[in-house]
């Protein structure tokens, strides 16, 4: 069995708990919202021809929804009463969904399934408050990821374990041209919002240091390891080892030596690498000068999770969801 | 489809039919989750608009206009006034 349709199929057993909840509740389309493209959500799309293969009468639908716009179209489709039956949704969006009633919380057999085959980490990503919201779906780790090749002709064959070790290896990967701008970075950051941020966490888990209190109501962004690591990676900009013209995507082209990123990058790598990739591409946990019991990544978590609405569509009993209405009882995606 | 998407299933069972197979770039991830190192990133409250704070000072503390003890304070409390919005 290859990965990818291994992959598939174990998403197709969270997605089918849910799909199981939805049919249970009258409905013969389901419709599930992703931000996946076509292309991503192919795999997906044989996973509904299966569930309803092997459940007849049953029509799932996908929708799909550019992810910049994909919060926003959940925040319209309920107050319009077009909501689908189940989303995937990135976990960070939970929180304020949660809170405004947006969200159903699943029912106990399927919070037994996940508490009994997720890991402890893996479920918290998923709960607010001691609350389960919904099914985990996609994990993103942390890590130290550097170009063998460039770390090689630096002279080491060892990925750093320390920032002092990171910040010498880097300094001789360091390559600026004649106008002074760096051609090869030793190390390098991204321009997205995420890119600064996550690996600013990761390395402040690595220190032993969660970025906020464990009840969600504090940071911990003054701490003195917080603020030691800011200081070290602005120390890269101020010695010339990085810059805003040398940033993460320029790994793919080799121009980068090290970069803190999160697994799924790797697809973009293989195609660029090509047969080079295992070569070249070395994944190692995140440096830290916090002695080897600190933490050494973060990880969030995607997850399906049914939208509390009522809506009104064909296949959808009118009269039902007026009732609900009347009653003002939990929509359950009829 | 995980594969595909460049992403890690979150069941026990999928992550430990993964390792089977993994290759080194695989395996150094999938070695963060199963040895328990991995903690989870928090659900925090409007966390978009906290990350997108704290960016912009981490951006200044790069380029060298605050140092890192002001970015952070200042960040610190713009992100624990949206901290207190919420229920």
């Amino acid at each position: 069995m290859t990965r990818r349709l291994m992959g598939a199929l174990g998403a197709c057993s969270a997605l089918g708990l849910l799909a199981s909840v939805a049919v249970a509740q009258e409905a013969k389309t389901i419709q599930v919202a992703t931000h996946y493209t076509e292309e991503q959500a192919a795999p997906l799309l044989e996973c509904f021809r299966a569930y309803e293969a092997e459940h007849p009468g049953v029509t799932v639908e996908h929708q799909q929804t550019a992810y910049g716009d994909f919060l926003q179209t959940i925040l319209t489709s309920r107050v319009g009463g077009t909501a689908p039956d189940i989303y995937n949704v990135y976990s960070v969006w939970v929180p304020q969904l949660a809170a405004a009633g947006t969200l159903e919380a699943p029912p106990q057999e399927m919070a037994d399934f996940i508490t009994q085959n997720y890991s402890p980490a893996t479920v918290g990503a998923a709960t607010i408050g001691g609350q389960l919201w919904g099914v985990p779906t996609e994990l993103s780790v942390y890590a130290l990821v550097y170009n063998r090749k460039l770390l090689e002709a630096a002279g080491t064959t060892e990925p750093p374990k320390t920032w002092a070790e990171l910040r010498e290896i880097a300094q001789k990967i360091t390559r600026t041209n004649d106008q002074g701008n760096i051609d090869v970075g030793g190390y390098a950051y991204g321009t997205s919002v995420a890119e600064g941020v996550h690996p600013l966490y990761s390395q402040m888990f690595a220190a032993g240091v969660a970025p906020f209190a464990e009840d969600g109501r504090s940071t911990n962004l003054t701490s003195p390891q917080a603020v030691k690591i800011l200081g070290d990676q602005a120390a890269l900009f101020a010695d010339g080892i990085t810059s805003n013209a040398i940033t993460t995507d320029n790994f793919a082209s080799g121009a980068v030596g090290m970069q803190i990123s999160a697994n799924w990058n790797k697809f973009g790598w293989q195609e660029a690498f090509g047969d080079q990739f295992a070569d070249t591409v070395g994944v190692a946990p995140i440096p830290h000068d916090e002695g080897p019991g600190g933490r050494c990544s973060i990880r969030s978590s995607g997850r399906w999770i049914r939208p509390r609405t009522p809506r009104t569509r064909p296949g959808t009993s009118c009269a039902t969801s007026a009732r609900r209405a009347r009653t003002g009882s939990p929509a359950r995606g009829g | 489809m995980m594969k595909g998407m460049g992403s890690f299933s979150g069941a026990n069972a999928d992550l430990e039919v993964m390792g089977r197979d993994a290759d080194a770039f695989d395996k150094a991830y999938l070695d963060e989750v199963t040895s328990g190192r991995a903690v989870t990133q928090p659900n925090i409250w409007q966390a978009s608009e906290v990350d997108r704070i704290l960016r912009g000072y981490i951006d200044q503390a790069w380029a060298g206009t605050m140092s890192a003890e002001d970015a952070l304070t200042q960040a610190d409390a713009e992100i624990q006034a949206i901290l207190d919005e919420q229920p």
